[in-house]
C-alpha cells in the first residue's frame, strides 16, 4: 500500500505548524500534501489532490470544519473513497458521541504526539476496512450540523424596509436563503432582507415547521410541494408558488424520503 | 431619594385615607373637609423636614435605620405642630382650639402615620438599591467571563511556540498572565483608567496577533494626557471581540482594527475601527446591547455608543462617555 496522503486545515499559522510536526513524529509514512489556511481553501484543495484523510479545525474563515465536510459529502465524486475526517478543536462545543459518530476521529488542541499516535492507528484499521458510502458520511453529519442551541421561538421576522420595518409572519415565510452578508426572507408576496445570519435564526424558527437543507438554505416543509432526486443522487425541492428549485445537500437529502 | 412629586403623590393619598378615618370616627365635627386639610397639613410638613434632612445629612445616599428613626423623632412632634398651626390658620380657627381637642390622639396618628409612610419610602429605595446592587454583580460575572475559546486557542498556541520558539513563547505567555490579571482584577473594580484600559487591550491584541499571524494588523492610540482619565472598567474589551469575532476573524483575508481614544471638549469619545471583511453588520446586537445597559446604569442618557458601517466596508463602534462621571 502506497503512503497515506492528508491535508491539514487550519487558520492559525502556528497550530499549522505544531500539527504538521506532531503527525511527522506519530505516523512518519503520512504525507501532507496540503495545509489550507481556510475553509474554503480546504474544500478546493481536498477535492483537487483527494487525500485520503482529511485535519479540519472547526472554526476556521471562509467555511468551518463542519461546512467543508458537508460540501465535500456533496462535491465528492459517486464511486471513490470519500476522506476519512479528523475534526480539530480547541474548545468542545460539541458533545463527544456527535463527532465519534460523524468523524474518524476527534482531537482537542493543543495536540500531542501521543494522542495523535491513538488516532493514527484508528485512521489505518480505518482505512484497511471497506469503504463507507458517501451517504452514511453526510447522514452522520447531520446532527453535528444541526446541533444548534434552541432559543426562544420567534413569531414575526422584523424586515427593515427603508424607514419603515415589515413585520413577516414565521409561518408565512417559504425559505429563508443565506445571501452574502445577509439572510433572504422569501414570502408569497416577495423577498425581504435581514441581517441575522442564517445558522442564528435557525436556532429562533419552530423545528417542525422550518428545516435546514442546505448550507445556505432553510424551508419551511408546509411549502415544500416535492422533492426530486436524480440519477447521481442528488435531490432538489420544489415550492409551492415559487419558481426556483432549491439544492439539498446530501447530509439532508434523507430528510425527503418515501413513507 | 429622587422622585419628591411621586413621594407627594403616596402622601397624598395616605392623607386622604387618614381624613376619611378621622372623619368616621367623628373628629373635627365630621367635617370631612377640615380633617382633610389638616391631615396634609401635617402629612406634607414631615415629608419636607424628613426630605430635606436626609438630603443634608446624607446627600445622595439613602440613610441607615438610626437615620430614619431619628428623623422621624425630630420630624413627627414639629410637624404636628407646624402643621396644626398652619391647617387652623388656613381654615381660620383658634390654634389652641385646635392642638387641646385633637390632643394626643392627634399626636399618635401623626406618628403612626409618619411612621408607616417612611416605612414605605424606605422600604421602597431599599429595594431600588439591591436590585442595582445585583445587576452590578451580574455585570461584573459577564466582565469576568473569559472566553474559553480565545483561552484554549491561545494556550494551544503556546504549546506550539515553546517547541519552536521558547523566547517568542515566553512574550505570548507574559502578555496572557498580564491579561488574566488585569481583566480578572478590573472585573472587581469600580473604576479603571484609560491607560489601564488600553494596555489591557494591547495584551488582548498583542496575543491575538501572534495567534493570527498576517491576518491581523492593529493599531491602539492613547494621548498621554488622556491616560489617567477614569471610566467605568471593560468598556473596550466587549467592543474590540465585537470587531475580531465578526469583522476579522470570519475574514479570510483578515484586516486591521484600530482603537483611539480622543476628547470632543469634555466629552471624551473612543472609538473601535475593523477594516470588516467579515459579517461586521451581524451579530454584534447582544453585546452592544449589554454594554448600553452598563452605561445607562453609570451615566444615565449622557453617554453614548454609536455604531455602523464605515468607508472601509467595516464596522465602527464610538462610545462617547460625558466630561464628569
Amino acid at each position: 500500500m502506497s503512503a497515506p496522503r492528508a491535508l491539514i486545515a487550519e487558520d492559525e499559522p502556528l497550530l499549522a505548524a505544531a500539527l504538521k510536526t506532531a503527525l511527522a513524529e506519530a505516523w512518519p509514512e503520512l504525507e501532507v500534501v496540503h495545509v489550507a489556511k481556510n475553509g474554503s481553501e480546504a474544500l478546493e484543495k481536498l477535492l483537487e489532490l483527494k487525500p485520503a484523510i482529511a485535519f479540519l479545525d472547526i472554526r476556521m474563515p471562509g467555511l468551518t470544519g463542519l461546512e467543508v465536510a458537508e460540501e465535500l459529502a456533496d462535491g465528492w465524486p459517486e464511486g471513490t473513497r470519500a476522506p476519512l475526517l479528523v475534526f480539530v478543536t480547541a474548545y468542545g462545543e460539541f458533545a463527544v458521541e456527535a463527532f465519534e459518530q460523524a468523524a474518524a476521529d476527534y482531537v482537542l488542541k493543543p495536540v500531542s504526539v501521543e494522542r495523535l499516535a491513538k488516532t493514527a492507528a484508528r485512521l489505518k484499521e480505518r482505512l484497511a476496512a471497506p469503504a463507507a458510502s458517501l451517504d452514511a458520511l453526510a447522514a452522520s453529519l447531520r446532527p453535528l450540523l444541526s446541533a444548534a442551541p434552541a432559543g426562544t421561538t420567534l413569531r414575526h421576522i422584523q424586515a427593515g424596509a427603508g424607514a419603515t420595518v415589515k413585520m413577516i409572519p414565521v409561518e408565512s415565510v417559504l425559505l429563508f436563503r443565506a445571501s452574502d452578508k445577509y439572510t433572504e426572507v422569501v414570502t408569497a408576496e416577495g423577498e425581504a432582507l435581514i441581517r441575522t445570519p442564517l445558522r442564528e435564526l435557525l436556532a429562533q424558527l419552530p423545528a417542525e415547521r422550518f428545516r435546514q437543507v442546505h448550507r445556505g438554505a432553510v424551508v419551511n416543509l408546509d411549502a415544500v410541494e416535492s422533492a426530486h432526486r436524480d440519477d447521481a443522487g442528488r435531490v432538489t425541492l420544489r415550492l409551492r408558488g415559487r419558481p426556483e428549485s432549491i439544492a439539498v445537500s446530501r447530509v439532508y437529502a434523507g430528510l425527503f424520503r418515501a413513507m | 431619594m429622587t422622585g419628591l412629586p411621586r413621594a407627594a403623590l403616596i402622601v397624598l393619598g395616605l392623607n386622604a385615607l387618614i381624613a376619611v378615618l378621622l372623619t368616621a370616627a367623628g373628629f373635627g365635627e365630621g367635617q370631612f373637609l377640615d380633617n382633610f386639610v389638616y391631615s396634609n397639613a401635617i402629612g406634607f410638613t414631615i415629608l419636607l423636614i424628613i426630605h430635606f434632612t436626609l438630603r443634608a445629612i446624607w446627600p445622595g445616599r439613602y440613610p441607615g435605620l438610626l437615620g430614619m428613626v431619628g428623623a422621624l423623632a425630630l420630624a413627627v412632634p414639629v410637624a404636628w405642630l407646624v402643621g396644626t398651626a398652619l391647617a387652623s390658620t388656613l381654615l381660620g380657627h383658634s390654634w389652641l382650639a385646635a392642638a387641646t381637642r385633637g390632643g394626643f390622639a392627634i399626636l399618635m396618628i401623626t406618628a403612626v402615620a409618619g411612621t408607616l409612610g417612611t416605612m414605605i419610602f424606605w422600604t421602597r429605595a431599599k429595594l431600588a438599591a439591591a436590585e442595582a446592587l445585583a445587576a452590578e454583580a451580574r455585570l461584573r460575572q459577564l466582565q469576568a467571563q473569559v472566553e474559553p475559546h480565545f483561552l484554549f486557542n491561545t494556550l494551544a498556541n503556546l504549546d506550539a511556540l515553546i517547541a519552536t520558539d521558547t523566547s517568542a513563547a515566553r512574550g505570548m505567555l507574559a502578555s496572557l498572565n498580564d491579561w488574566l490579571r488585569a481583566s480578572l482584577a478590573l472585573a472587581r473594580k469600580d473604576a479603571s483608567t484609560l491607560g489601564e484600559e488600553f494596555s489591557l487591550l494591547e495584551r488582548y491584541l498583542g496575543i491575538l496577533a501572534i495567534r493570527m499571524g498576517p491576518r491581523l494588523q492593529w493599531s491602539v492610540v492613547l494621548p498621554k494626557d488622556l491616560a489617567s482619565r477614569t471610566l467605568p472598567p471593560m468598556l473596550l474589551q466587549p467592543l474590540v471581540e465585537n470587531a475580531i469575532k465578526h469583522g476579522l476573524e470570519s475574514s479570510i483575508e483578515g484586516g486591521r482594527i484600530a482603537v483611539r481614544a480622543a476628547t470632543d471638549g469634555a466629552d471624551l469619545v473612543l472609538s473601535v475601527e475593523d477594516s470588516g471583511g467579515g459579517k461586521a453588520a451581524a451579530g454584534s446586537g447582544v453585546g452592544l446591547a449589554n454594554l448600553r445597559e452598563r452605561l445607562a446604569a453609570h451615566y444615565g442618557d449622557r453617554a453614548r455608543l454609536e455604531a455602523g458601517t464605515n468607508a472601509d466596508g467595516g464596522w465602527t463602534a464610538t462610545l462617547r462617555l460625558p466630561g464628569t462621571a
